[in-house]
């Protein structure tokens, strides 16, 4: 077992246990909103059970949000726990688990992130740790120049390949964060016998394509 | 009487929860908190629906699962878990079970899936002559 398949086990048990916090509280506001409900204006005054109704909604936006956390987590975990790590992994997955682990930290650097709709999986023949980390090489090159740009990632295909579209739609730093990013081509730091490009999609507005594929010379 | 209702699940305050909530909508359900339990009460209890945790200690739910069909082929069960145990597609990897619903739970998603599952019990029931 390598560091990243433990890492993988033990986030994956960890999610697992989250889940079940998280349907306890769902359940338990659930159940409070029914009794809540069947008591009417009986039991409290109308401004409490307003007050109520709205904490326990709030309760259940809230769990709803970390279940959607907890995914991406076990997807990361699934990702980290492959034996080879490579896929096929479905890229639009990639993108939408990217924007929730990596959303906290997009607050922290005014970025806002999202991804983008796609009909159906975008399969490719990559590691997904390694699209993972060539997002949050693109992420740090827009914190680099003092974030405050939305960016749009969204899975899909350039001349047969598949990819990441990187879009950054709007923000005060939105020129500043495309020249990072033209200047940046080569993204470092993913594992030999892999390269990862960032090109200009000009043509197509504002945008990049992040392409991954494997190369010949290793450490490339 | 509604439907009845046997809930399999190692988290106690998850199920008793998930079942008050059900008895206050009329279904009645029977709840046990581990694998063995699920099949010695599956019998007696003869119910409608069956939902089992997936992953229970001593015997999980899977294993359930696959005993219960030998026994009562016609008999829906439900899987829930706190894995992502759906593939990409949306489909229940365990093909024996009607459906597999990833904690936390949306209610009225379980609700609806619960009615549809008992109406399949019903259908497959008179074709087959199940009890």
């Amino acid at each position: 077992m390598n560091e990243s398949q433990c890492m993988a086990r033990l986030l994956a048990s960890a999610v697992h246990d989250m889940r079940n916090v998280l349907a306890v509280i769902r359940e338990s506001a659930g159940l409070a909103q029914d009794l809540a409900s069947l008591a009417g204006g009986k039991a409290m005054p109308a401004q409490g059970a307003e007050r109520l109704s709205t904490a326990l909604g709030e309760v259940q936006r809230s769990v709803i949000q970390g279940a959607a956390l907890s995914e991406a987590m076990d997807y990361m975990a699934q990702a980290g726990g492959m034996e080879s790590g490579v896929g096929p992994c479905d890229l639009a997955r990639v993108s939408r688990s990217f924007c929730l682990l990596a959303a906290r930290q997009a607050r922290a650097a005014q970025i806002h992130l999202s991804s983008g709709a796609t009909e159906e999986p975008v399969w490719a023949n990559v590691p997904p740790l390694a699209v993972l980390r060539s997002l949050l090489e693109v992420f740090d090159l827009c914190a680099s120049v003092g974030g405050q740009v939305d960016l749009r990632l969204t899975a899909g295909r350039r001349q047969k390949e598949e990819g990441i579209i990187i879009e950054a739609t709007e923000g005060a730093n939105r020129e500043m964060a495309l020249a990072a990013m033209t200047g940046s081509p080569m993204l470092n730091g993913i594992r030999p016998g892999w390269r990862a490009v960032l090109m200009p999609w000009r043509d197509a507005g504002p945008r990049f394509f992040l392409s991954i594929s494997a190369c010949d010379t290793e450490g490339e | 009487m509604g439907l009845r209702i046997l809930l399999a699940d190692d988290e106690k305050e998850f199920v008793d929860t998930l079942a008050e909530r059900l008895s206050l909508r009329g279904y009645a359900p029977y709840v046990v908190y581990d694998g063995i339990s699920a099949l010695q009460a599956a019998t007696p209890e003869m119910p409608d629906v069956v939902v089992l945790d997936l992953f229970m200690p001593g015997l999980p739910g899977d294993e359930v699962l696959r005993r219960l069909k030998v026994l009562y082929p016609d008999l829906p069960v439900i899987l829930l878990t706190g894995h992502e145990a759906v593939d990409d597609n949306g489909t229940c990897p365990v093909s024996q079970a009607f459906a597999c619903l990833t904690k936390p739970l949306s209610f009225n998603v379980f609700l609806e899936t619960l009615q549809a599952a008992a109406r399949e019990g019903k259908e497959c029931a008179e074709e087959g002559g199940r009890p």
